[in-house]
């Protein structure tokens, strides 16, 4: 059952952009350069500086490319202090080999919280990638992290997670993953394998290391199909469980086709 | 002999600080701070002033001063003058933009202005200075533009490009063209 891996992934994806986008310097103090090609425009009134055209912004090895990006500050005994950063249009995060890309992107240095929202936004690094239609929120100060809109995750192994939402909570300590939902058309699939499974929802809990998927569970291995309420894999031990809903007079179903032995020379 | 009591002296050195105060007013009650064209003048030769200082007001309110070592008046409609190594004090209700320039041609009964050679704006108070090349722009809008290399400091950011226009004294100010900004971020902004 790919669960697992998923959990993996979701754990080093959201664990990897925590650290891609919002991670401390060393140093106490660090600087932060915008280049643009079109122009500068700095609104001392309203406090914010505003670059237009193929806009390059480093910081910390963390770089960003747009269109547009607005920094808005405040003034501290003559200095100014960041606030929020946004970037609109051809949104470009990188850092090292991970990538994030979208049409507007905002992060509040106050809050902590990163935000890639639009039509179409992504993110990649060596553990996979993931996609999705609404918004990617990266909350490092409360340590929890959201994709919204037809969610689908790619996985090293080629295994496709499809949900509505997939929301994680981390540690605050050593930032490990806590607990992971999945919510709305969670799908698992490798097609490599031959394996699907459906659910309405899917939870990762590490306390226990149980997975829990539930509502119109359905696990397709191959030729075989298992429907049931609910389903448990228990990552100890790599036992899966399929169970009805005996209040509800829904019982286990499965579906077994034999599988044909391939013939030398097939 | 009667020796004078402190009571004395106190109200003589108080008596001396008023008066030093009122006479030091009057004497800088100057009439020309709100004259179009009225300047001092320390020194004359043949074709320029030497050491020169100009007050003028607007509408608005905001008070100009310009120092400059040496004046040259050209006879024209426009009251065209002609300052080397000039210093051009704004006051925008009590906030301070200092203009110094090499050399500098104010036309428009001093309204316009042409600022080159080395020009530097600063403002203290927020810690911001401006340099390049030349300055045109009009005192009364408080609008400028510059077409030259353009670095700009503000605390803790510098601005560098080329071409500048500024509106209102720096409220609002565009680099055009390629342009960076270098901020250097204190531990608050360390994330």
């Amino acid at each position: 059952m790919p669960t697992k891996k998923i959990i993996i992934f979701v754990f080093i994806f959201f664990a990897s952009f925590s650290k891609f986008v919002l991670a401390k310097t060393n140093n106490n103090n660090s600087e932060l350069t915008v280049e643009a090609d079109e122009s500068l425009e700095w609104f001392e009134k309203e406090k914010y500086y505003l670059a237009k055209g193929n806009v390059i912004l480093k910081k910390d090895g963390v770089t960003l490319k747009a269109n547009t990006v607005k920094a808005d500050y405040v003034l501290q005994n003559g200095e100014n202090i960041l606030k929020k950063i946004i970037a609109k249009e051809k949104v470009i995060l990188t850092k090292e080999n991970t990538i994030a890309t979208g049409q507007y992107m905002t992060y509040d240095l106050e809050d902590k919280i990163a935000r890639i929202s639009g039509p179409f936004q992504t993110f990649s690094s060596p553990s996979g990638y993931v996609e999705s239609k609404k918004n990617i929120i990266f909350d490092d100060g409360n340590y929890k992290a959201e994709a919204e809109g037809n969610v689908k995750i790619i996985l090293s192994n080629k295994t496709i997670i499809y949900a509505d939402n997939v929301k994680a909570d981390f540690e605050p300590t050593n930032k490990s993953l806590k607990k992971a939902i999945a919510k709305g058309n969670v799908v698992i699939e490798n097609k490599a394998k031959s394996r699907k499974s459906r659910a309405d929802l899917g939870v990762y809990n590490s306390n226990d290391e149980i997975i829990q998927l539930t509502g119109n569970v359905v696990i397709i291995n191959q030729k075989s199909k298992l429907s049931g309420s609910k389903g448990i894999t228990n990552l100890k031990t790599g036992v899966s469980n399929i169970i009805g809903d005996p209040k509800n007079k829904k019982r286990v179903q499965g579906t077994f086709s034999p599988i044909k032995k391939q013939k030398k020379g097939d | 002999m009667k020796i004078i009591s402190g009571k004395t002296v106190f109200a003589s050195l108080v008596f001396l600080l008023i008066m030093s105060f009122v006479v030091n007013n009057f004497l800088n009650n100057d009439d020309s701070f709100r004259g179009k064209d009225k300047y001092k003048r320390s020194s004359e030769n043949q074709d320029k002033i030497i050491g020169v200082e100009i007050r003028q007001q607007n509408k608005q309110g905001d008070k100009f001063l310009i120092i400059a070592d040496t004046l040259e008046e050209i006879e024209s409609k426009e009251k065209k003058i002609i300052l080397e190594n000039s210093l051009t004090t704004i006051d925008q209700k009590g906030v301070l933009t200092k203009i110094s320039a090499g050399n500098a041609i104010i036309t428009n009964n001093y309204n316009d202005f042409i600022f080159s050679n080395k020009v530097k704006i600063t403002k203290k108070t927020r810690k911001f200075t401006l340099t390049t090349q030349t300055l045109t722009g009009t005192f009364k809008k408080g609008n400028y533009h510059t077409n030259d290399n353009v670095d700009i400091v503000s605390g803790n950011t510098v601005i560098e490009g080329k071409g500048l226009q500024i509106k209102k004294n720096g409220e609002y100010i565009k680099i055009k063209g390629k342009a960076k900004l270098r901020m250097l971020l204190l531990q608050k902004n360390a994330y």
